[in-house]
């Protein structure tokens, strides 16, 4: 834990340093815009399914949030550093790598809290229809979902980039894996709104409890009951993923000083 | 004119023959090229599920939009991105007397020289989709339709090119210049579906402003017939107008450059 601190300030320093790139990075985060763009001039004839258009408007602004939560883009970094060789050095310290890119991953998000705060207050009051559950207990739930959503994502990316060990192109494994999670975690589309057999396949996978559940737990759209048992579903996820990744990661290290790197 | 061609076919075809040592990223490339259509289409797909058409386009003719935004991509990504990323790193660097000195358009020199044609294969799948768009349809068009569309991309490129010359140029002010690639790209997202879907601002904006609809909206239109000549004559027009405006301001920036020796 001492060490995730440390490694944490380090990597928030950065930030801090880029805070304006931060900010372009969160801005140019389009497009679900674009899809509710798609969305709203579809539903002006009459509503989709159970959406109308200020569930579009909510639904998506849910999407950009969480999106900003639970989003990380240290794949690149791992990357360079697998091929560059600089891995090594991290290997010579006496802490195992997941740290350093957990909290590197984790170190935009107090900042990204302190822009996307305001701006809900301003999508509020813009959006008196915004049907989100901005009550305690909700906003605690809806924390606790996007940990786990976070912790999923993290450890589905890490897992990516550990690849490298055999390929060099992870980044082309990346990109397949975004064109999957974008479409099957409800981030670019509503899970509802595809057919009931697509949709009942793609509750089975993990990507659902990385978006489209929490954005459900803040639109209201849960029950309690559900609520839990989504959150259970995360942590099991989180178990497996883990245990995934160390399974690559020994296999993996294996090879790596085989190269006699 | 001629000299410059001459010029700039040797520096491809340098570029040609260095990358086809690399010929297995090239399948690799291929593969991805055609990843991120389907990708579009899956989405494009679910819209169609619940309606009959996308702001007045159906499928078919959405595809062609789609496969305009493969092209563009493509060729920004083939002879423009390698570029923006070489001048900038002249100028942060001051090597920019290098490309400066030698005996020819140091504007050319500096901004279309270098290329990464491994995404040429978007631009391969880009006409691909529009061909089977059109065949989906069994339109044929006319060649007048033809023609225009013909006129229309070489114009949307320039105005491409223009745009990126002017963000770029912002290079001999600021450091970081890639922040407002990153603004441009976030406004080319919006290119992938027809521009009709956008309330009547936005529009606007993706037409008059920052001209995202005469890339990929207007070029299908007239493909299919469905663009007044007007919005023909007006993309010649953006493309000339940012054309001499963006390369007016190069050339008055030059004068801020300052080498790392000098």
């Amino acid at each position: 834990m001492r060490r995730f601190i440390a490694e944490f300030g380090a990597s928030w320093n950065l930030i801090i340093e880029y805070r304006v790139m931060v900010v372009i990075w969160m801005l140019t985060i389009v497009l679900p815009l674009i899809m509710l763009a798609a969305w709203l001039s579809i539903a002006e004839k009459g509503p989709v399914g159970s959406y109308d258009r200020m569930t579009f408007i909510s639904y998506y602004l849910a999407a950009l949030v969480v999106r900003n939560m639970t989003g990380m883009w240290f794949i690149w970094e791992m990357d360079s550093e697998m091929r560059l060789g600089s891995l090594s050095f991290r290997l010579l310290k006496p802490m195992d790598p997941i740290v350093h890119y957990f909290a590197y991953a984790c170190s935009s998000k107090p900042f990204r809290v302190f822009i996307l705060g305001p701006a809900s207050v301003v999508a509020l009051l813009v959006f008196p229809g915004l049907n989100w559950s901005v009550d305690p207990l909700s906003l605690l739930l809806f924390v606790t979902s996007l940990a786990g959503a976070l912790l999923i994502l993290f450890l589905m990316q890490y897992t990516i980039g550990l690849t490298g060990f055999w390929i060099t192109r992870s980044l082309s494994i990346n990109d397949a894996w975004f064109f999957t999670y974008s479409l099957a975690s409800g981030y670019l589309v509503p899970l509802d709104l595809f057919p009931p057999v697509i949709r009942d396949v793609l509750w089975l996978l993990p990507f659902r409890y990385t978006m489209s559940f929490p954005v459900e737990l803040l639109m209201g759209r849960l029950s309690v009951r559900e609520i839990v048992i989504g959150i259970a579903i995360q942590w099991i996820w989180v178990a497996a993923m883990y245990a995934l990744n160390r399974w690559v990661w020994r296999r993996g290290l294996r090879r790596y000083s085989a190269v006699g790197a | 004119m001629m000299r410059h061609l001459k010029v700039l076919a040797i520096y491809y075809r340098a570029a040609f023959l260095s990358q086809m040592e690399y010929r297995a990223n090239f399948a690799s490339s291929f593969f991805l090229s055609l990843m991120w259509p389907l990708w579009v289409m899956s989405l494009l797909w679910v819209f169609f599920y619940h309606s009959p058409d996308l702001g007045g386009w159906s499928f078919n003719e959405a595809m062609l939009v789609i496969g305009l935004y493969d092209i563009f991509i493509g060729l920004q990504e083939t002879i423009l991105a390698p570029n923006i990323v070489q001048v900038t790193e002249h100028i942060q660097k001051g090597t920019l007397d290098f490309v400066l000195l030698k005996p020819a358009n140091g504007q050319v020199l500096a901004t279309i020289t270098a290329c990464n044609l491994m995404r040429l294969t978007d631009v391969i799948v880009g006409f691909g989709l529009i061909g089977a768009g059109l065949y989906r349809m069994g339109r044929v068009p006319t060649l007048m339709q033809f023609s225009t569309f013909a006129v229309m991309i070489p114009a949307g490129m320039i105005t491409v090119y223009s745009i990126w010359l002017m963000l770029t140029t912002l290079a001999f002010w600021f450091v970081r210049v890639e922040n407002f690639g990153e603004v441009f790209y976030a406004f080319y997202e919006t290119g992938r579906f027809p521009v009709t879907i956008y309330n009547r601002w936005l529009r606007l904006v993706l037409t008059y402003i920052v001209p995202i609809a005469f890339l990929t909206t207007f070029p299908a239109a007239t493909l299919l017939g469905k663009l007044s000549l007007y919005f023909v004559l007006a993309s010649i027009v953006i493309a000339g107008v940012l054309f001499y405006a963006s390369s007016r301001f190069w050339n008055y920036a030059i004068r801020f450059y300052s080498s790392a020796s000098s």
